[in-house]
């Protein structure tokens, strides 16, 4: 077991790969009543093409299958596996990102034992026929529910123009025409392709004892007999030099339009150092120059361009990134002209350095926040290092970030030719028809 | 828990110190309470909003955000709320403790006062808010509130209690009106600012890893003006605090369509029990049995065995005794997924209740107290809660009390659940 401490932040990380591949991390934090344990697969919606480990075979699986797994792994052949942790007072749920799979629980009391199931769970499938049938009326109703919702329509809507068919374009959850096509066996064969221990992690964070944790986890390993994996041979399309799209819209019910933009990045890497250092160099730029203390962002709402839950976002891996920046606005391509002319004029004169200062300032009171939560740290440290990087030296990382180096990332990540947007307009008549008020008699309709 | 909150008033200023070395951040948290009013709801909840444009010392909002912003990144916002029956307006702030960063000291005394000025001293021209900020934040505040329709889920849960409670001062919406806005003028604004400050007692949460003492002497000279006044609000805690009429004669049907992919059901229920009754640690085990959780009724027959939806649960608003049920459903699926829930009622109602539903949700719910132990602010819900209530409750009591309960108190519980309101939002169909 091995131990890093990080003196300054007063937190210290233990960490073990069993011999089957696994690997465990446990943060102890003594004055949290909960503890938080992750269990991640590398593999998400992107994973669609790929060599079967068992026959050497390349296939293809329909979209929205990694997340149709994530739900079905909740069902076990003696029932509803959120029962068992219901009898131990833990709350589990699950999710799907690009490219991991998550299963985790919460809970103040029978750690050991909660751990104990999830771990097993997650390596024992169990898909039927009639199980998976089930499933699709219920992902159908996610699918539709994620439809009417603005925010998740022009945040594809933009992956959408970004990416064009590459698979981050696609839609986590697949459609109801994908999902249809799914069977049994294909679950199974993503299952024994993607969750070997070898492609997985073990995340647990609260008042626990590492030695403890890990010695309960490697017993309950040693149960089990799994054969050596070669890291899964997975096929992904090549990245686009270019956006597919420069716009990409939308119609919905809605009583504003909502726009969202941004600049695929072109610092591609390997290298996690450098996209750690250039994470936090964008970081303070954003903030500099889009966020809530910039000069942008309130000429932006005193001229009626956008309002206070206008924002940005960036996200870089090693296979690709991208900024988002955007909100509501009654004007969107004035607001995506405005904003972008104001990035231009930041990439050719510089950011000042007295927003510099400020932001790189406010950045590193942010990271502070994020390890006051313990399923922040979880999530956060565990998607941060499966892309190869250490989410507790961001502190030291973000100190280290010159102005030099923002302004040479905002050069780099500002370029016409990678911009594209998405916008989600108003149905012309969106309103409400009111179709029926009725008053049903006590008694007939009602509980009572 | 071995923290202890401690209390110091002095006038109309109560100071609530957690001191703790648990988290890395000091939280603030500032509320100023009155009862719910329909004539001041839109200008009250309009007042963050203008606050946060500035202060004297920093008079544009930019700069303002650049203050905090000095200060490692203290992050201030403010809003308006809606607990029960009584409006708030609240402040909070974050930022990192001063013993992570080096030469930060003095950084709590600094950014309290600043929090301070944005409550007490807010830009002025001649003596009144700033015609440019109230006209700009009015427009916002009007697109704010039509743009709750955005959110379907949302809406529809806002509609739902709105048209259950349309007559009770729990019926009218916390952002307020659309059509009050016209009428608000920098003058009238800042009177409903003046008399929240003249009225409200200011109760302040501060969380964190802090010295007692000089927070104390901070607090009470940043905010010496409300501290050298009386504290003469009457109790906000209504005598009943229960909505009326507390049994429906009829069921309210309300169906409204957008063009939309997927229905909402949203159900309001009356309980004649809230939380300062002797049975509501019976009504929050009622609640999780029917939707609180993903072992509860509602979840377990309308998603897991009839495949009907992704979500389908519970929630309870125990200031006022009400229950809402919500589900995204397929439109032609709406009276299979309103039988099948109505049964749930029904079948509570008869006791039938296994031994693992309610031994899990008494599980559940003395986990989710435990966990609450880990935010910052859970103390101070709690006694805002007791104020509105006129009933103070620990959470170590409530998990003695829920652990209590027997199928029988669900039971007699459920007898009093009434079925008051059905909304549901639909297609515009062919």
């Amino acid at each position: 077991m091995r131990e890093i401490k990080y003196e300054r932040l007063g937190e210290a990380i233990y960490e073990e790969q069993l011999d089957n591949g696994l690997t465990v991390f446990v943060v102890p934090k003594f004055d949290f009543r909960q503890t938080y344990a992750s269990f991640t697969t590398k593999y998400g919606s992107i994973d669609s093409e790929f060599v079967l480990p068992s026959k050497g075979e390349r296939i293809r699986v329909p979209d929205g299958i990694a997340h149709f797994l994530e739900h079905k792994m909740f069902e076990e052949e003696h029932g509803d596996v959120f029962m068992d942790f219901a009898k131990l007072g833990a709350q589990a749920n699950a999710f799907t990102t690009f490219d991991t799979t998550t299963y985790l629980f919460s809970s103040t009391n029978h750690e050991l034992e909660n751990l104990g199931i999830l771990v097993d769970f997650v390596q024992r499938p169990y898909f039927t026929d009639a199980n998976v049938e089930k499933e699709k009326g219920i992902i159908g109703q996610e699918i539709k529910m994620y439809e009417d919702n603005p925010n998740w329509r022009v945040y594809f809507g933009l992956l959408k123009a970004l990416y064009g068919k590459f698979p981050v374009a696609i839609d986590i959850a697949g459609t109801v025409e994908s999902i249809a096509k799914i069977t049994k066996e294909d679950l199974y064969d993503c299952y024994n392709t993607f969750y070997h221990p070898s492609n997985m992690v073990l995340f647990v964070i609260g008042p626990v004892d590492p030695a403890t944790v890990m010695s309960f986890v490697q017993e309950n390993q040693a149960k089990k007999s799994y054969q050596g994996q070669p890291p899964v041979a997975r096929f992904l399309p090549q990245l686009p030099a270019h956006p597919d799209q420069r716009k990409v819209e939308a119609h919905l019910s809605l009583s504003q339009p909502r726009i969202l933009f941004g600049f695929k990045e072109t610092l591609i890497t390997p290298d996690a150092d450098i996209r750690h250092r250039h994470e936090a160099a964008m970081e303070i730029w954003m903030d500099g120059i889009l966020g809530k203390g910039s000069d942008l962002y309130y000429s932006l709402i005193d001229e009626g361009l956008t309002d206070m839950g206008f924002g940005s976002d960036y996200e870089l891996t090693s296979w690709y990134g991208h900024s988002m920046i955007g909100g509501n606005s009654d004007k969107p391509m004035e607001l995506a002209e405005r904003v972008k002319s104001a990035l231009f004029e930041a990439a050719r004169i510089g950011m000042p350095e007295v927003d510099f200062v400020r932001t790189k300032k406010k950045a590193i009171g942010r990271f502070m926040a994020l390890l006051d939560s313990p399923q922040g740290i979880a999530n956060v440290y565990t998607s941060q290092k499966l892309r190869g990087i250490d989410l507790f030296t961001y502190l030291s990382v973000l100190e280290e970030t010159t102005l030099d180096d923002v302004n040479r990332a905002i050069k780099m990540h500002v370029k016409d030719d990678q911009f594209a947007m998405s916008v989600v307009w108003p149905l012309s008549d969106a309103g409400a028809a009111e179709v029926g008020e009725g008053i049903a008699e006590k008694g007939q309709d009602g509980t009572n | 828990m071995q923290d202890q909150w401690e209390t110091h008033s002095k006038g109309a200023v109560h100071v609530h110190i957690l001191p703790t070395s648990k988290y890395k951040m000091t939280t603030v948290f500032g509320t100023l309470e009155r009862k719910l009013n329909r004539d001041l709801i839109t200008s009250v909840s309009i007042l963050p909003q203008v606050l946060q444009r500035g202060t004297m010392r920093h008079p544009s909002p930019e700069r303002l955000v650049r203050g905090f912003d000095e200060l490692y990144g203290a992050s201030m916002s403010a809003r308006s709320g809606k607990h029960g029956d009584v409006q708030t307006v609240e402040f909070v702030m974050q930022l990192p403790s001063e013993k992570f960063l080096s030469g930060s000291s003095g950084l709590f005394g600094q950014a309290i006062k600043l929090y301070s000025q944005v409550m007490l001293e807010p830009y002025l021209e001649d003596g009144c808010f700033s015609e440019h900020a109230v006209q700009i934040e009015k427009k916002l505040h009007r697109q704010r509130i039509e743009n709750i329709v955005n959110d379907k889920i949302a809406y529809a849960s806002e509609r739902c209690v709105e048209i259950m409670c349309g007559d009770e001062p729990y019926g009218i919406p916390r952002l307020g009106y659309a059509e009050d806005i016209d009428g608000i003028t920098p003058q009238s604004l800042y009177r409903a600012y003046q008399s929240l400050l003249e009225k409200s007692p200011l109760h302040l949460y501060i969380v964190g890893l802090v010295d007692v003492d000089s927070v104390l002497a901070e607090v009470f000279s940043a905010f010496a003006k409300i501290a050298l006044r009386e504290d003469s609000q009457e109790s906000l805690a209504y005598r009943g605090n229960l909505s009326t009429p507390v049994v429906p004669d009829k069921v309210k049907m309300v169906e409204e369509a957008f063009d939309v992919n997927q229905g909402k059901l949203n159900m309001g229920l009356r309980s004649q029990i809230s939380y300062k009754d002797d049975e509501y640690p019976a009504l929050i085990v009622y609640n999780g049995i029917l939707g609180g959780f993903p072992h509860s009724k509602l979840f377990t027959n309308v998603r897991e065995k009839a495949s009907l939806a992704y979500y389908a649960s519970s929630r309870l608003d125990g200031l006022k005794g009400l229950l809402f049920i919500q589900s995204g459903i397929q439109v032609a699926d709406y009276q299979k997924a309103k039988d099948i829930i109505e049964k749930q009622l029904e079948s509570i109602k008869k006791r039938e209740i296994s031994d693992d539903e309610l031994s899990f949700t008494k599980t559940g719910l003395i986990n989710q107290y435990l966990q609450s132990d880990d935010q910052p602010l859970t103390g101070a819900m709690m006694q805002m809660y007791a104020r509105f209530s006129g009933r103070e409750r620990q959470v170590s009591e409530l998990i003695e009390q829920v652990k209590s309960i027997s199928k029988e108190d669900i039971g007699q519980v459920a007898d009093r659940v009434y079925l008051d309101t059905v909304y549901f939002l639909r297609d515009k169909g062919l």
